[in-house]
């Protein structure tokens, strides 16, 4: 019983209730429709082509207005205040969840990297040999995309869609290829939403990379930690506004951080930098941090990690916690398929 | 042309039996000069007409918004406007026509965009508009509509109790015609039907047809006649849309993701 007494099965235990809240919520919430809905702009990808969903992603609202409303500025009588007005809602909205949870909705509420990290855990006891990291030069190439990614099919296109530069099939770029509404749709036994459209080339093409994308990002999770949560644009968008929130990570100075890098090894998203030293204690929730805690529960050393709420520690790294943390993981590691699979 | 055609033979249809409905009216378009749905389009107020209407007999029309606040809707020839009330999600037309021995009653729930409601529509769905009501368990959501190829539930009710047994006559302007027996919870499925012609195969391009569910009840001596018309769409994975293909796609970015970890080891391998 001991060894469950740890962040990281705290923390499988949220994502698994918000798994079940974000992909089935309005079966037991009496909800059904959008009106319903804890917010409408949440920090994570919950999809809304998922019709039993509690909740939906921010990027959806941010898309439809950038399509529908925002374009007015330029092709309708409309004010920029009236344009620009629901927009500011949804920003008003996610940065309040934003001060509330921080990056933490990465790391503790999305579906998508539940979904990841539990195929992540399936590769492991599988027997497939797991990528401790990806390279710094293989990150440095990777980490913008997630930016292009917002920028572009997030804000762009929906907008140039709007003005009527581009095509209907740009109205909402992202949700198209987000493998989160291919995921929610068959976790509720939905299967509409796999498909390949044929009724123009770029329905088409944006459905050929969601399908592909989503296989991908399957095969590839099965080695390597968290691989579509490394370009989501959502980490991006979060990232804008890590400063506000009132959970973050902070790091105390200790001498002998750069000989250990354990807080590196075991990062999901390998933010290479969170090893280095610091003088006196920094908040270090890097672009990249999803808030998960693993690097405070990896952290050999008393204080020199820790999760702070407000400026209060919550979970802070111990010799101890460390030693038993590390002990259950390495019992957790020998546990493979082969030894639970009926012989 | 045949679209006119088959949309105002399904109105006198019904017409004949004693009962009214909603339908969006049909009109020349004045540029193209061929018969269109009017008020889709543009910022213009959509409009919407009841057939079978008895202009001697009483009868009151409202408008109810998601929050259950009514508008009162004045009837001209059969036709009105639909007001702006601001705020999304459904609405409910309702039309109910007193006559000395028989009541009818149409209700056609309406989509509106506008400030949330924060209000289900389950609300506006299970609140009795009318002594007898086909109401749907669940209206389609966001980003779904009523399409051809799939199953909705509807309950039938008199007075707020359902009604079991009973026929619920299934019609759509695109020539079907059905009958359906609510169960002991007044509920009962109809599979849309497919029986869209000349389907064009473009998202945007295919006009939504429409259906009618019509159920007729007597009791002390009164006629109840109620009807729920709703328009209902093509399915894309009917025409436009492959699944297999797409599942095959799958299977091969997951192949494609193996291989270059495969990749990446290799050369992982040969670095050390």
């Amino acid at each position: 019983m001991d060894k469950f007494l740890t962040l990281t099965w705290f923390r499988r235990l949220v994502q698994l209730f918000f798994f079940v809240i974000m992909v089935y919520g309005s079966l037991f919430m009496t909800t059904f429709y959008s009106e319903d809905k804890f917010t409408g702009a949440l920090p994570a990808l919950s999809c809304a082509y998922d019709e039993q969903s509690g909740d939906y992603c921010t990027l959806i609202p941010f898309q439809h207005q950038m399509d529908h409303r925002v374009s007015g500025i330029f092709t309708s009588d409309l004010s920029v205040m009236q344009a620009l007005l629901p927009t500011l809602i949804t920003l008003g909205t996610f940065i309040l969840l934003m001060v509330i949870l921080n990056k933490a909705f990465c790391g503790w509420v999305c579906p998508l990297g539940f979904f990841q990290e539990m195929i992540h855990s399936l590769g492991d006891k599988l027997g497939f040999k797991r990528f401790h990291t990806l390279g710094t030069s293989t990150l440095k190439k990777v980490r913008p995309i997630k930016w292009l990614m917002l920028a572009f099919l997030v804000f762009i296109f929906p907008l140039l869609t709007g003005i009527g530069f581009l095509g209907h099939e740009f109205g909402d770029p992202f949700c198209r290829i987000c493998p989160s509404r291919i995921l929610t749709t068959l976790a509720v036994g939905d299967t509409s939403q796999l498909y390949i459209d044929n009724s123009s080339t770029g329905y088409m093409v944006f459905s050929i990379i969601a399908d592909l994308l989503f296989g991908l990002m399957i095969a590839m999770a099965l080695t390597i930690k968290q691989p579509f949560c490394r370009i989501c644009p959502m980490l991006a968008l979060q990232a804008v506004f890590k400063k506000v929130g009132l959970l973050r990570l902070v790091k105390n100075g200790s001498s002998s951080c750069e000989k250990c890098g354990l807080c590196e090894k075991v990062c999901p998203t390998d933010i290479f930098e969170i090893k280095e030293a610091v003088d006196k204690p920094t908040n270090i929730t890097f672009a990249d941090c999803t808030l998960c805690g693993l690097c405070v529960e990896f952290c050999p050393d008393d204080d020199v990690m820790q999760l702070q709420y407000a400026g209060f520690p919550v979970f802070k790294s111990s010799k101890d916690y460390f030693k038993k943390r590390n002990k259950d993981q390495r019992n957790w590691e020998k546990v493979t398929w082969a030894d639970v699979a009926p012989k | 042309m045949r679209y006119f055609i088959t949309v105002l033979l399904f109105s006198v249809l019904l017409q004949a039996e004693g009962f009214i409905n909603w339908q969006p009216p049909v009109v020349k378009a004045k540029k193209t000069g061929k018969q269109e749905h009017m008020g889709h389009g543009g910022r213009k107020s959509k409009q919407f007409q009841v057939n079978g209407l008895n202009l001697a007999a009483t009868t009151e029309a409202y408008y109810l918004m998601p929050t259950l606040e009514k508008r009162e809707l004045t009837l001209e020839n059969g036709l009105i406007s639909l007001p702006r009330t601001g705020m999304e999600n459904y609405h409910a037309l309702v039309v109910k026509q007193i006559q000395e021995k028989s009541i009818s009653s149409s209700v056609r729930y309406i989509y509106s965009r506008g400030r949330p409601s924060k209000v289900s529509p389950t609300k506006i769905t299970q609140l009795q508009k009318n002594e007898l009501e086909i109401a749907p368990i669940l209206l389609p959501k966001e980003h779904n509509h009523y399409k051809g190829s799939e199953s909705y539930r509807f309950e039938l009710r008199f007075k707020g109790d359902v009604l079991a047994d009973h026929n619920i006559t299934f019609t759509t302007s695109n020539g079907t015609e059905e009958t359906f027996k609510s169960n002991k919870n007044g509920q009962f499925t109809v599979a849309m039907p497919n029986d869209f012609k000349d389907v064009k195969m473009k998202r945007r391009a295919n006009r939504p047809a429409e259906f009618i569910l019509a159920a007729a009840y007597k009791n002390e001596g009164i006629s109840y006649n109620a009807t729920l018309a709703m328009p209902y769409y093509v399915n894309p994975i009917d025409y436009w849309q492959t699944q297999m293909l797409a599942v095959i796609l799958v299977f091969i970015g997951l192949a494609l993701g193996i291989y270059m970890l495969r990749n990446i080891n290799k050369k992982k391998k040969r670095k050390a």
